[in-house]
């Protein structure tokens, strides 16, 4: 469904993004991982248009999608959450849902009929008793399950989502993991979501990607990527690293 | 910043009823004991006006017209000249000056719109003000005049009082209509709103030119009321900073906030003016400083309950993940 062929950008002399080959399919979770600074976000920003690419391309559905406009990729079925999450600040959780049904895929409904509908999908997340409050009044997990809500309102086929999981307690984890799983299974939705808490990303994913330094360094099913040589290196570092683990098991 | 229509259900009856009731009171007005005021109640409503214009690019979609009186000037210019040079009705020269600030509001807005933000959007149409005035300047020194025999206070005050009633009718539908939700977003975050399917340079250019529509008609009907303006006297940056104080002061991005600031300062000014002068510029600056470092939400905000702020903990649990990225 999405793919992206040697999608590279560069930010003055660093290469954010190196020749990232990627594929994600319909109904199917696709983890992207990798330290801090690997280029996670940034291919986010290119896959929704925020940012151009330097060179490569991106397509959805076949169609190429590099150098649309962010609001037509999104009308094209393409949603995303933000890491530092950025539901409308002084509108209520319902009225940020309304946003996405008016503005999304279906839009053309108006605020009656959007009004109508919106609460479902807080309902869907778990959040019908927030409907009212406006967001600067959530917490910040519920902050970002009405992000979600948004981003599903909106229609899409698939949902970027830049880290859900953290930041949330073992309680919470277990609900959040379950809910994505509903959005793939019950909804259709495919998700591409950044993630740092690996007992999720082991849990749930499909399929992993992992970026270090800009650059795809491993992709597989989520035993591949454990045992993985390289993806261990980046994470624990070469030397030190295999020292602590070595240390650890002896 | 608060919306403020959404004040209760109960009261749902009571503000139409307050409404037609203030309106029928100024339409009855020139023929009213109280007719002597007909001079004040023209600029009270003109104020009005541009302050309810103004808060339509500067209170639902937070961009910061700093030459917002350039629509002003235009409509003012453009009406004046159509009836000296092209003998159109002054009864039709409100039309004139509200299409030439529209046609301005696109000019300005296709280059500036599409790139600049916040502040640089700001002192671009700063820019703009200058260069439109120093042009018109040129192009008539000595300004517009009307023959006499229009000068006709009461229909003047008649289509004042009808672009009031007509730009808080727009104001009002542009809060119960999907426009105000691609606004606002725009206002809270302008790349999550793109993200999430919203045209933002499209609907920033539907509000630059809805805002534009009432300055230049008022424009017009001022010049008509005064029958003769220079440039210099209508491209008056001073002005633009009255609107904005006026829309700070009453509660900027809410429906009645224009209206009770213009009302507020426009006495204040009205007051002073023969004692004390330029006070009241003065007080535009005071009451600036003073909205912004106490009262965001300004005088409407005072009588609003305050909403609760987001738990520390989930702020605290934030800024680490700030500190983390």
């Amino acid at each position: 469904m999405l793919r992206g062929q040697q999608v590279c950008k560069r930010f003055g002399g660093i290469m954010a993004s190196n020749n990232i080959d990627f594929q994600i399919g319909r109904k199917e979770i696709v983890a992207l991982i990798g330290p801090n600074g690997a280029g996670k976000t940034t291919l986010f920003n290119l896959v929704s248009g925020m940012f151009p690419v330097t060179s490569g391309k991106i397509l959805f559905n076949d169609q190429e999608i590099t150098g649309l406009k962010p609001h037509n990729i999104q009308r094209m079925g393409i949603s995303r959450t933000f890491q530092l999450v950025r539901p409308f600040m002084e509108m209520t959780a319902l009225e940020n849902v309304m946003v996405g049904l008016m503005f999304g895929r279906a839009r053309g409904i108006g605020v009656a009929e959007a009004r109508l509908k919106a609460p479902k999908f807080l309902e869907m997340v778990g959040m019908s008793d927030r409907m009212d409050k406006k967001a600067k009044e959530l917490t910040f997990a519920e902050r970002k399950t009405v992000e979600l809500a948004l981003a599903i309102a909106t229609e899409p086929s698939l949902i970027l989502l830049d880290e859900f999981i953290a930041g949330m307690n073992p309680t919470e984890a277990l609900w959040a993991t379950n809910l994505m799983k509903m959005i793939r299974d019950d909804l259709g939705i495919s998700l591409f979501w950044v993630e740092h808490v690996m007992t999720a990303v082991m849990d749930i994913s499909d399929r992993i990607v992992v970026l270090n330094y800009g650059q795809k360094i491993a992709e597989g099913t989520p035993s591949e990527i454990a045992h993985n040589q390289s993806v261990i290196d980046a994470y624990l570092g070469t030397e030190s690293g295999r020292e602590v683990v070595d240390a650890a098991q002896s | 910043m608060p919306d403020g229509f959404k004040s209760g259900e109960k009261l749902k009856l009571i503000y139409p009823a307050i409404f037609a009731a203030v309106v029928l009171a100024l339409a009855l007005t020139p023929y009213m004991p109280w007719k002597e005021s007909l001079s004040f109640l023209f600029y009270l409503l003109m104020w009005t006006t541009m302050a309810m214009g103004l808060n339509i690019v500067m209170g639902f979609t937070g961009y910061v017209n700093f030459g917002y009186v350039v629509f002003f000037g235009t409509g003012a210019m453009a009406g004046g000249l159509a009836i000296e040079k092209l003998s159109v009705s002054p009864y039709l020269a409100p039309f004139v000056g509200a299409f030439a600030a529209l046609a301005l509001a696109v000019l300005i807005g296709v280059p500036t719109l599409r790139g600049l933000r916040g502040a640089y959007f700001a002192i671009a149409t700063l820019g703009v003000l200058e260069v439109v005035k120093i042009f018109l300047m040129d192009l008539l020194p000595f300004g517009v005049t009307i023959p006499p025999t229009f000068y006709d206070p009461i229909h003047c005050y008649y289509y004042m009082l009808g672009v009031a009633v007509c730009t808080f009718a727009a104001c009002y539908l542009v809060l119960h209509s999907r426009l105000r939700f691609a606004f606002v977003a725009i206002r809270e975050d302008e790349d999550a709103a793109q993200a999430r399917g919203i045209n933002t340079f499209f609907y920033k250019m539907i509000a630059n030119m809805l805002s534009a529509i009432p300055a230049g008609c008022v424009g017009a009907i001022e010049i008509w009321h005064s029958t003769y303006a220079t440039p210099q006297d209508v491209f008056v940056a001073e002005k633009t900073i009255a609107v904005i104080a006026m829309v700070l002061l009453g509660g900027i991005g809410t429906l009645m906030g224009p209206i009770v600031g213009a009302v507020c300062l426009y006495g204040l000014e009205n007051a002073l003016w023969v004692t004390l002068p330029f006070v009241h510029l003065i007080a535009y600056g005071i009451i600036i400083i003073g909205i912004v470092l106490f009262a965001r939400e300004g005088l409407l905000g005072l009588f609003r309950p305050r909403t609760k702020p987001a738990d520390p903990g989930a702020l605290a649990l934030q800024s680490a993940q700030d500190a983390d990225t």
